[in-house]
């Protein structure tokens, strides 16, 4: 980054900090699949204008520091929670296929765990929660009409090939333990030459 | 295929100009982090500079033992002339959110192009590594496109300043284009071979394409073969004051391990 920036007048804040947020911006939850045919697995929120911001959020957010073979959003307001969190806005008439995605235990992340018919996302809960072994036991389970899912297109590229990890706190730790390793090798060998040429001379 | 010997020197000017350019581009958008219009985008922007870093690292690391140079020394430790960006990378974009997006636009869709025909390489750890790169180019692309969409499509302000920006920028696309020296039997070689049209037309049919589902325009200038650029090291006053300041602790002593 450049000294430029130090110039840059960013001015006052428009308004207080106590005051209500605005914007257009909406929530949406992301799901990533880390192997084909395996569970869509809880990755974070974000907050995007519309679904295709969203996905291209998504992507770039929770796709490319992991390998991954695909990513669904799911805008917040799509969302139904047995806690009664979230609940859908515009509720689907009729029979509607819901994707469930349930939470074993307060804390751990959801995970999708099954599709189920239902005339309502309260009946989807229910249903689940009969017919679903995870989603009986389950801490909270959300569902979500599956045809408001938003996915990424097959062979989409969703992950970087350049090894970023120095970003996250794993990369990090292994690469300044990689430095550390290699400053003391530099000693020791510096030590070892040191005796080698007393011996010598 | 292995390189002839002869074609050395042009493969090292055509690479060193995608890494450059590269390297320039992220360096610059990385002013962003922390100030983009909405923290999604300020994060997402932030990693599409840090992808531009990361290229121009591998593609230094691929030239190190063609051009007998570490990849930092080949990043960090030539002099102005010795770089090859265009022009349009060199800028300060000056906190315009319309200005940055519209030189990623630009930049994007002239590095797919780039690197399809990397890819089509006849020497095989070229093209892989061109392959590689080209995958991530397309979410670059897909980035910026839908960004000149929303600006285009959005506010009468919004919509104005990207066509603010889109009528400074274009004559500076022209410089993207500069061939390096050499560049003629790189593409006779095969080593870099031609697209199935001119490159300049294929891009410009693009851009065209985007901007105007966006509502934009741009007016484009024809590249002046007479004219000496970026390519082949003649560059702008603000690009001395870049590299000054990039390579600032590299020079503090040059070959440090970090």
């Amino acid at each position: 980054m450049s000294k430029i920036r130090q110039n840059l007048d960013l001015g006052q804040a428009e308004t207080p900090i106590d005051a209500e947020p605005l914007g257009d911006l909406t929530p949406y939850v992301v799901f990533t699949q880390l192997k084909a045919k395996g569970p869509h697995l809880y990755a974070g929120w974000l907050e995007a204008a519309d679904d295709g911001m969203a996905m291209l959020l998504a992507k770039e957010h929770y796709g490319q520091d992991q390998e991954c073979t695909n990513i669904w959003s799911i805008d917040r307001a799509d969302l139904a929670s047995s806690d009664g969190l979230y609940a859908i806005e515009n509720p689907p008439s009729g029979e509607t296929t819901y994707r469930v995605f349930t939470q074993k235990n307060k804390g751990d992340i959801f995970l999708e765990a099954a599709e189920i018919s239902a005339n309502s996302a309260a009946e989807a809960l229910e249903k689940a929660r009969q017919a679903k072994p995870q989603a009986a036991k389950a801490h909270c389970v959300w569902v979500a009409p599956v045809d408001r899912i938003i996915s990424s297109e097959p062979g989409e590229v969703i992950w970087r090939f350049t090894d970023q990890t120095y970003r996250l706190a794993r990369g990090y730790t292994r690469s300044v333990k990689e430095k550390w390793k290699q400053f003391r090798d530099e000693e020791s060998l510096n030590e070892y030459e040191k005796e080698d040429l007393k011996e010598e001379f | 295929m292995p390189i002839a010997e002869h074609l050395k020197p042009s493969l090292i000017e055509l690479l060193l100009a995608a890494a450059d350019d590269k390297l320039m581009l992220g360096h610059r958008n990385s002013d962003w982090t922390g100030l983009g219009p909405i923290l999604e985008e300020d994060i997402a922007f932030s990693s599409l500079a840090q992808d531009e870093i990361a290229h121009a690292q591998t593609l230094y690391e691929f030239l190190s033992p063609i051009a007998a140079k570490d990849e930092n020394e080949l990043a960090f430790g030539r002099t102005a002339e010795e770089y090859r960006c265009a022009t349009i990378v060199e800028p300060h974009d000056e906190f315009d959110w319309a200005a940055a997006i519209t030189r990623q636009f630009f930049c994007d869709h002239f590095d797919r192009l780039r690197f399809r025909r990397l890819a089509q390489s006849n020497h095989k750890p070229l093209a892989d590594l061109a392959k590689r790169i080209g995958a991530e180019e397309q979410v670059h692309v897909d980035h910026a496109d839908s960004w000149m969409r929303r600006l285009g499509r959005g506010t009468t302000e919004a919509k104005e300043r990207a066509q603010k920006a889109l009528d400074q920028l274009a004559p500076l696309t022209a410089t993207l284009f500069e061939p390096v020296d050499g560049e003629p039997a790189l593409e006779k070689d095969g080593i870099y071979p031609a697209l199935e049209q001119p490159m300049i037309e294929l891009w410009r049919r693009e851009v065209d394409a985007v901007l105007k589902d966006a509502g934009l325009s741009a007016a484009f200038t024809d590249v002046d073969p007479t004219k000496k650029g970026g390519r082949r090291g003649i560059h702008s006053k603000a690009f001395s004051e870049l590299l000054d300041e990039m390579c600032e602790v590299y020079r503090i002593e040059p070959g440090a391990k970090w």
